[in-house]
């Protein structure tokens, strides 16, 4: 990533920190959405763009952070909460990976999808069981200001940790992975080890972010945070901004979280059509994303002016 | 005595209930020279899977310059000096010629710093294989052929003791075979590798190898050296004399 993109970057972090002293209410509930999905885009895109292991396993982790928070958060320091999220989230990936990370292509993606499902059944016996309830109320939580940042700082720390994972060795063995994983093997890649860590590493963020974003919700139940939806639509996002790019799915998460909510507001059933077909042509036509259609023009410009 | 640097005690792999290889020995000393034919089918290619771990043998011991590596995974073969190209060449499509080379160096080349100095940057890589020009292209973009050497290229940074190379020669003219032969010796001679090489142009890989394996339905059939082998009577029957014989009008 360029200098000047970090520099955009840093200026759009310092911009998305003002706002809650700049708009009303409705709208930083628009842009903590937007937030909520850059982290989520963009974590998933470090692991499943670069190694092209499609999860959908987003949900499993964005529940399960949310579900630390519904246990903790009454009783436990805030960022003990969300780090909490992040560790249960990954160390759950990293065990489920361990047992699904030899599947490849669709059968990566339908048991990743089975591994939402199960997570939020598992969870809802538990919560019948040993709670005897099934949804919770969420009381003495932090303030709707604390909430906005603690999910604009995990958007950025998910942000800057896809750049540097982009940067290192663990990243280049990604990508290896990724192009043709026997051959990044009698290369010396460990692949199973980088696969593990790197499906762990995704998925911290998105307990992280299921972990802040549950306090805002104040009552959750296991339809709601293990909501297929959210891994869907993070795929989307990252798909259709480029998945092996970085800005990509960054913008695409910016655009799609204030066209989902306008579109949910005046067209509640278009929006998911239109989350389907956007799907069907970037899976079709834009292997690279949007961010690859870009890329292509200034490449084709730059070839023309030679 | 130095241990040798790759040794294969009673290879058997199955799959199923096929035995693909049976009880195949190989012993690769530094600096060897060794070839290995056989009709299509005869288990060659998936003999190199087990000797570079991509396929755990059912039975049989692997030990690498005296440790055995036997049923580890194939990052452990490669990490210890074990590099192999594929048949079909298998680079990284979207990165350029320069980078696939880096990849190399960066993983197993990397750890083997100490065991091998030379070749420890692409460029000198891409010099050694004649192909400096394509650097900067997209692997996906150059001919197949190129895409031969790349791959040997990919292979060299890791930096081997021992290099398996997979038909490197199929789909190229007969020029291309001849330069292919040169350029395997000087990574025996040059790099002072062992290579183990398979090839179906027989006539140049007898000419070029100083050791030759027959494999015959997974079986060793004859092993030595290629003018022996050339005359023993059941390669000529099983493989040799087949071939002869459609030539004939």
């Amino acid at each position: 990533m360029p200098r000047s993109a970090l520099a955009a970057l840093a200026g759009a972090a310092v911009v998305a920190a003002a706002l809650p002293w700049l708009l009303d209410d409705f709208l930083v509930s628009l842009a903590l959405s937007c937030l909520m999905y850059v982290a989520l885009a963009t974590s998933w895109a470090m692991f499943s763009g670069a190694t092209r292991y499609v999860s959908l396993g987003t949900s499993a982790f964005f529940g399960l952070g949310a579900y630390v928070s519904a246990w903790t958060v009454a009783a436990t320091p805030w960022p003990i909460v969300i780090l909490g999220g992040a560790l249960l989230a990954a160390a759950f990936a990293g065990l489920a990976g361990l047992a699904i990370l030899h599947l490849r292509g669709t059968y990566f993606a339908v048991l990743t999808f089975g591994l939402s499902e199960l997570t939020r059944h598992v969870v809802t016996y538990g919560e019948k069981q040993y709670a005897g309830t099934v949804g919770r109320v969420l009381r003495a939580v932090p303030s709707n200001r604390t909430v906005y940042f603690t999910v604009l700082a995990i958007a950025v720390s998910a942000v800057l940790v896809a750049v540097a994972v982009r940067r290192s060795r663990f990243g280049l063995a990604l990508i290896g992975i990724g192009a043709d994983e026997q051959r990044a093997q009698t290369l010396g890649v460990p692949t199973r080890w980088v696969k593990v860590a790197g499906f762990a590493l995704s998925a911290a963020f998105a307990g992280a972010a299921g972990a802040a974003m549950a306090v805002r919700w104040t009552y959750i139940d296991p339809t709601a945070v293990f909501n297929p939806l959210i891994g869907l639509q993070t795929v989307l996002i990252a798909i259709v901004g480029g998945p092996l790019s970085l800005t990509g799915p960054l913008l695409a998460a910016l655009v799609f979280s204030l066209l989902a909510e306008f579109l949910r507001l005046q067209f509640p059933y278009a929006y998911l059509i239109a989350l389907g077909l956007l799907l069907i042509v970037a899976v079709l036509y834009l292997p690279y994303g949007l961010a690859g259609l870009w890329r292509h023009r200034t490449a084709g410009r730059a070839a023309a002016a030679r | 005595m130095t241990a040798p640097a790759l040794a294969a005690r009673g290879i058997v792999v199955r799959f199923g209930g096929l035995i693909a290889v049976d009880r195949v020995d190989l012993e690769i000393e530094d600096r060897a020279l060794i070839g290995i034919i056989g009709p299509n089918g005869a288990g060659k290619t998936t003999f190199f899977n087990a000797l570079s771990g991509l396929v755990a043998p059912a039975s049989g011991r692997l030990c690498v310059g005296g440790v055995d590596l036997t049923k580890k995974p194939a990052h452990v073969f490669a990490r210890a000096g074990i590099a192999r190209t594929f048949q079909t060449p298998r680079v990284f499509a979207d990165m350029s010629v320069e980078e696939s080379v880096r990849f190399g160096l960066e993983f197993a080349g990397r750890r083997r710093r100490a065991e091998r100095a030379t070749l420890g940057e692409p460029a000198a890589i891409l010099e050694f294989l004649g192909l400096a020009d394509s650097a900067a292209l997209p692997a996906r973009e150059v001919t197949p052929a190129r895409q031969r050497l790349l791959e040997i290229g990919m292979a060299l940074a890791t930096r081997p003791r021992v290099l398996l190379l997979d038909e490197v020669a199929a789909g190229l003219t007969e020029a291309e075979v001849r330069g292919m032969a040169r350029l395997v010796r000087r990574c025996r001679d040059e790099l002072e590798l062992s290579v183990v090489w398979i090839e179906h142009a027989v006539g140049v890989l007898l000419d070029a190898v100083e050791r030759v394996l027959v494999l015959h339905q997974g079986r060793a059939l004859a092993e030595g050296a290629p003018a022996v082998v050339a005359r023993n009577p059941e390669v000529v029957e099983a493989y040799l004399g087949h071939a002869a014989g459609e030539a004939q009008p």
